[in-house]
């Protein structure tokens, strides 16, 4: 009796297998065009494998596209690796990925986007800014909750290409929520067309791109991304669909942020969802009935 | 009584005597036997990642999500090998013990399925009751692994419970130590002591 239940469990996983097969990836995001530029969702603060997210480059870039992204930074702390594994393995029909890290520091987390090796984290927000500037890159200042604020100084605001406006943090309580938002509002006042960011800061649990980035882009390519991040052509939205930005540009974005949250996958279908129940059902009636002997 | 229930069941509830049970019952031994309990977690594993980390589980992101993190079994194989192979009266082979090493991996296996179903997320389910329940799969294991080495290994108390607490510290002493590494833990050390 309990080989033949076994049997059957084994068969449920393989049919879920199959049904996934049959599954077709999610098809490119048609690019929408706003007031004369590519209207481009982005995540510019996501972890992966190695590091301390849990999927690899090459899946973050196919789950991006999946969830309505054309453009992800992988920022792990103080590493590039995955980066660098993403330039050998990443598909060109998955969203964009820029190699990044989240240089942690002491007293401050900021997203390098655009670099190609990692920056020292030992020194001043200033100092890691000259550093990512001069390799090309942008800085954005990372969930800068009230525990982080005390490193951006004037100078330090100054060097800032962005700042994440929107993270999931803003969700967890009232307090942190007024906390980034007043810090956004001191640094577009001190710098007046700083980019607002929204991140997801992806780790282990979905969704990649709960809090999102609109970007105004000339072009659909990397150079295109970071230009548009250094003009603050960019729009953040939070996972409720609340935008943050210059009103002229929120304006102008404040459907697609309505409609990004909470919004399906792209490949969301009753085959999806019939694999993804076959295989994790099948597999815990497989641990459950155990090896045989 | 417990004819049909499967020994991964039987272990949970009493783990002394099904691993005695279990250490008497003759079985084949091999490469295959040692590693087909170890291949089931490794895939368990997976599919837990991507269903948390996506929603959905695919062929091809399964693929991916075990391979990337087969070095966690392959991490509890070889603290097992070096717990097993220490001086103990064992009667069963190196890969019987191996096998009957991973059959403590149940309660892992579905916390982890569960959580993974269970997803928290910043506008959904919090994490603290799914990090709480955690304490459920992890005392459950010690007690499996305590009465593996009684049972199987035929260790005396103290030093089963002795090889118990070294499992225990090396199976979440390399993962912190790496974690740690991942999460930058010095600038966060740093930050904390000024």
């Amino acid at each position: 009796m309990t080989r033949t239940l076994r049997l059957a469990a084994a068969l449920v996983v393989v049919v879920g297998l199959i049904v996934g097969l049959s599954v077709p990836a999610a098809a490119p995001r048609p690019v929408p065009q706003r007031g004369g530029f590519f209207l481009l969702a982005g995540d510019f603060h996501v972890h992966s494998f190695p590091g301390d997210g849990s999927l690899a480059p090459w899946d973050i870039a196919r789950e991006a596209a999946r969830r309505g992204l054309d453009v992800v930074a992988l920022t792990n702390h103080n590493s590039m690796l995955s980066s660098r594994l993403a330039g050998y393995f990443v598909s060109p029909s998955a969203a964009l990925l820029i190699p990044s890290e989240e240089i942690t520091g002491v007293g401050f987390h900021l997203a390098a986007v655009g670099v190609d090796r990692t920056i020292d984290w030992r020194g001043r927000v200033t100092d890691a800014a000259a550093a990512v500037h001069a390799r090309g890159g942008l800085l954005i200042a990372a969930h800068p909750s009230a525990r982080f604020q005390p490193a951006f100084d004037a100078p330090a605001v100054a060097a800032l290409d962005g700042v994440e406006a929107a993270h999931p943090m803003i969700h967890f309580d009232a307090g942190t929520r007024r906390e980034i938002a007043a810090f956004y509002q001191r640094v577009a006042a001190e710098h007046p067309g700083i980019a607002a960011i929204g991140s997801s800061d992806f780790h282990n649990f979905a969704p990649v791109g709960l809090s999102r980035t609109f970007l105004f882009s000339k072009s659909r390519a990397r150079e295109g991304v970071l230009e548009a991040i250094r003009a603050g052509r960019t729009v953040a939205c939070d996972g409720t669909g609340q935008a943050y930005g210059p009103a002229e540009l929120t304006a102008l974005v404040a459907d697609d942020c309505r409609r990004a949250a909470g919004a399906p996958p792209n490949d969301a279908s009753l085959a999806d969802r019939l694999a993804t129940w076959c295989i994790c059902l099948g597999l815990v009636a497989l641990v459950v009935l155990g090896v045989p002997g | 009584m417990t004819a049909g229930v499967s020994a991964e069941l039987q272990l949970i509830v009493s783990p002394r005597d099904t691993y005695a049970r279990l250490a008497r019952t003759r079985s084949r031994g091999g490469v295959l036997v040692a590693l087909r309990r170890p291949a089931l977690a490794a895939v368990v594993i997976g599919a837990a990642i991507a269903l948390g980390a996506t929603g959905h589980v695919t062929p091809r992101l399964l693929l991916s999500t075990t391979l990337c993190w087969a070095f966690a079994v392959v991490l509890q194989i070889a603290i097992a090998v070096a717990l097993i192979a220490g001086p103990s009266r064992r009667t069963v082979g190196l890969s019987r013990a191996l096998d009957l090493f991973f059959a403590s991996h149940a309660p892992w296996s579905l916390w982890l399925l569960a959580a993974a179903a269970y997803s928290p997320s910043a506008l959904g389910r919090p994490l603290t009751p799914l990090l709480l329940s955690a304490v459920v799969p992890l005392a459950l294991t010690v007690r499996m692994i305590a009465a593996y080495f009684r049972e199987v290994l035929e260790l005396d108390p103290r030093h089963a419970r002795v090889r118990t607490i070294l499992q225990q510290a090396a199976t979440w002493g390399v993962p912190l130590v790496l974690y740690g590494t991942a999460v930058a833990f010095w600038p966060r050390f740093l930050e904390v002591i000024r």
